[in-house]
């Protein structure tokens, strides 16, 4: 589902944090939201998703703004993924991706089948089929990220948000999740610390700074040098990947 | 590490059936050896003779075993189980609403509110006309009850009108303490030492004073309260990862707090006007139940009420029969025989982690 953002202004209190955010992500597109600490792309995701009311502007899917959605519409729209996602409770994998059928069932207490097809196929398509019988607290952070994604499919989403998705995964794990997203063809929305992971995994990027979008397009177009020395104030070599057909990012200082 | 190999998930109707049924079983035949424990022993078949024959199935049954079952021990094991129930249900709901372990029943500082209301008619002689003395301490438990809860309630409510759940806990001690000094400071200069006595056996709490109007009302408040909470069962699965997670699968946060808070708080008030505050079991129960069948809300709610009536119900045949002409605190029963039982499943549980 596409997703318009039509100048979006947010704060708490006297702290303006969004100013003025523009922006789109077309059908199916994997864009990476990228800028420094504090630049706020948790913010944006958060309006995006619909969990903060903008103060003003709007967030249109297929035409429709996402804040005048009863919640339960939209969770069944919208999935996020949280940077860290942690519980106390001894849950089985099955049990955690059950919580992403909340938003389709009823107030009472129903049948223990509903939703098992999707369950499976959510477990399925985020790869911890096989874990599906462990217990949550036994998991590692890749296994338990790659969890969290299969909960949110259960969610039956047109559109994923992801809020640094790959931060405590080792290069291994990165890789994987991030093309396992890839492969899904739902249009997803990562807040994203690396850039290079960024460049190889995104059609596009939208770049912020100090709540403002300063550069947004596809990758080819925005990632560039000057752009990255504007924003990140870190000098970078960003040319051809020697193997990969794509953009590749080097810092030096 | 491998508790997955050792506790394998039931599945299928029949399985997620079995513990309802046999905690439903336990239940019914626990109430009816109550039934029959006391200064006159009435044999179980009797019990049930007594029970048919007011259901209307002819049996023939002495008027004095129907006076004793019926009249004087029916209330009671049933204002028992419906006690022990609404307290496991209050417990399990804010334990998750809280995400906090060591919430009970008594989070919003109600037993401190309903002990001022207690003590200030005991000890004060606060009265309104027409009213005897033991409705007296209801009403006044009640009233501070609700008092308490609602500057608790107060004080932890944002500007936003969200209700933060550790804002919620530290209202709740700061109410609690000043309920307490008050409560203190009023048995110590009264000097009259019937009154502590008093005070003292009403904090730890008895079922002595249930008749059957008293207990038909508390099955019917934790029956509804019991059908609002199950509305949430879904909702409160959701808190498992944190609020942000819960909100994102599309739960009111605010509107879930509130409504769940105030419908414990009233469901608490309520027993707690009765029967006096009794610890243990609401804090105690849910985590047995989250030990055995987990923390899903839909399991742990319902069995909670069950195990927490079946304890309740044990705990006062102990108090009104072990000693011989005196009534033991249930409360005291309830720490004394809760604890050792729960210290023992956190050692079994504590083997594999």
């Amino acid at each position: 589902m596409r997703v318009d953002v039509e100048a979006i202004d947010w704060g708490v209190k006297d702290a303006v944090i969004l100013h003025e955010v523009s922006a789109d992500f077309p059908d199916g597109s994997v864009t990476g939201l990228i800028g420094p600490n504090g630049s706020g792309k948790t913010s944006l995701l958060h309006v995006i998703a619909g969990l903060r009311r903008p103060t003003s502007g709007v967030v249109r899917m297929a035409d429709e703004d996402v804040h005048a959605w009863p919640a339960r519409v939209r969770a069944r729209r919208i999935a996020v993924l949280e940077q860290h996602a942690s519980t106390t409770l001894d849950l089985t994998v099955r049990q955690v991706v059950e919580l992403g059928r909340v938003p389709h069932r009823g107030r009472w207490p129903g049948s223990l089948d509903e939703g098992r097809e999707q369950v499976d196929d959510s477990l399925r398509l985020g790869r911890v089929m096989d874990l599906a019988d462990r217990r949550w607290q036994t998991l590692s952070g890749g296994e338990r990220q790659r969890v969290q994604l299969a909960r949110a499919l259960a969610q039956e989403p047109s559109v994923l948000m992801l809020d640094e998705p790959t931060n405590h995964l080792d290069l291994r794990h990165q890789l994987d999740f991030l093309s396992t997203v890839r492969g899904l063809g739902i249009t997803t929305i990562a807040a994203l610390h690396d850039l290079d992971l960024a460049a190889a995994f995104c059609d596009r990027l939208v770049v912020m700074r100090g709540g403002h979008v300063v550069a947004a397009g596809p990758v080819e177009d925005v990632l560039s040098a000057e752009l990255v020395q504007d924003v990140y104030g870190v000098r970078t070599t960003i040319d051809r990947h020697p193997v990969a057909d794509r953009l590749h990012v080097v810092w030096h200082r | 590490m491998h508790q997955q190999q050792v506790r394998p998930r039931p599945l299928g109707v029949a399985g997620a059936a079995a513990p309802f049924a046999l905690l439903g079983l336990v239940l019914v035949v626990t109430m009816a050896i109550a039934l029959g424990i006391g200064s006159v022993r009435i044999p179980v078949g009797t019990v049930v003779d007594v029970l048919l024959q007011r259901l209307g199935a002819g049996v023939d049954v002495s008027v004095l075993d129907d006076q004793i079952v019926w009249q004087l021990r029916m209330p009671r094991v049933l204002g028992a189980a419906a006690t022990g129930a609404g307290l496991a249900l209050c417990g399990a709901v804010l334990q998750s609403l809280t995400r906090n372990d060591l919430a009970d029943p008594y989070l919003l500082g109600i037993s401190g509110g309903a002990a001022v209301g207690a003590v200030s008619v005991i000890v004060l002689g606060v009265s309104v006309a027409g009213l005897v003395s033991a409705a007296m301490i209801t009403l006044g438990a009640f009233a501070g009850a609700l008092l308490a809860m609602v500057l608790v309630l107060a004080l932890a409510t944002g500007r936003s009108g969200a209700l933060p759940p550790g804002r919620t806990v530290l209202a709740g001690v700061a109410i609690g303490q000043i309920c307490a000094a008050y409560t203190s400071f009023v048995v110590i200069m009264s000097g009259d030492h019937d009154a502590a006595r008093r005070v003292l056996s009403w904090t730890l709490g008895s079922l002595a004073g249930l008749r059957w109007h008293s207990s038909v009302f508390l099955c019917v408040v934790t029956l509804l309260a019991g059908v609002l909470i199950m509305a949430f069962t879904s909702d409160l699965d959701a808190f498992a990862f944190g609020e942000s997670s819960a909100g994102s699968l599309g739960v009111s946060i605010t509107a879930t707090r509130w409504t769940l808070l105030v419908g414990t708080a009233l469901l608490t008030a309520s027993l707690v006007a009765f029967t006096g505050a009794i610890g243990f079991v609401g804090l105690v129960v849910p985590h047995v139940v989250r030990l055995i069948w987990g923390p899903l809300h839909r399991r742990l709610l319902p069995l909670s009420a069950l195990l927490g009536a079946i304890l309740l119900v044990w705990a006062d045949t102990i108090a009104r029969s072990l000693v011989t002409g005196q009534e033991i605190p249930i409360g005291v029963v309830t720490a004394v025989v809760g604890a050792p039982v729960f210290a023992w499943f956190l050692r079994r549980e504590g083997r594999d982690a």
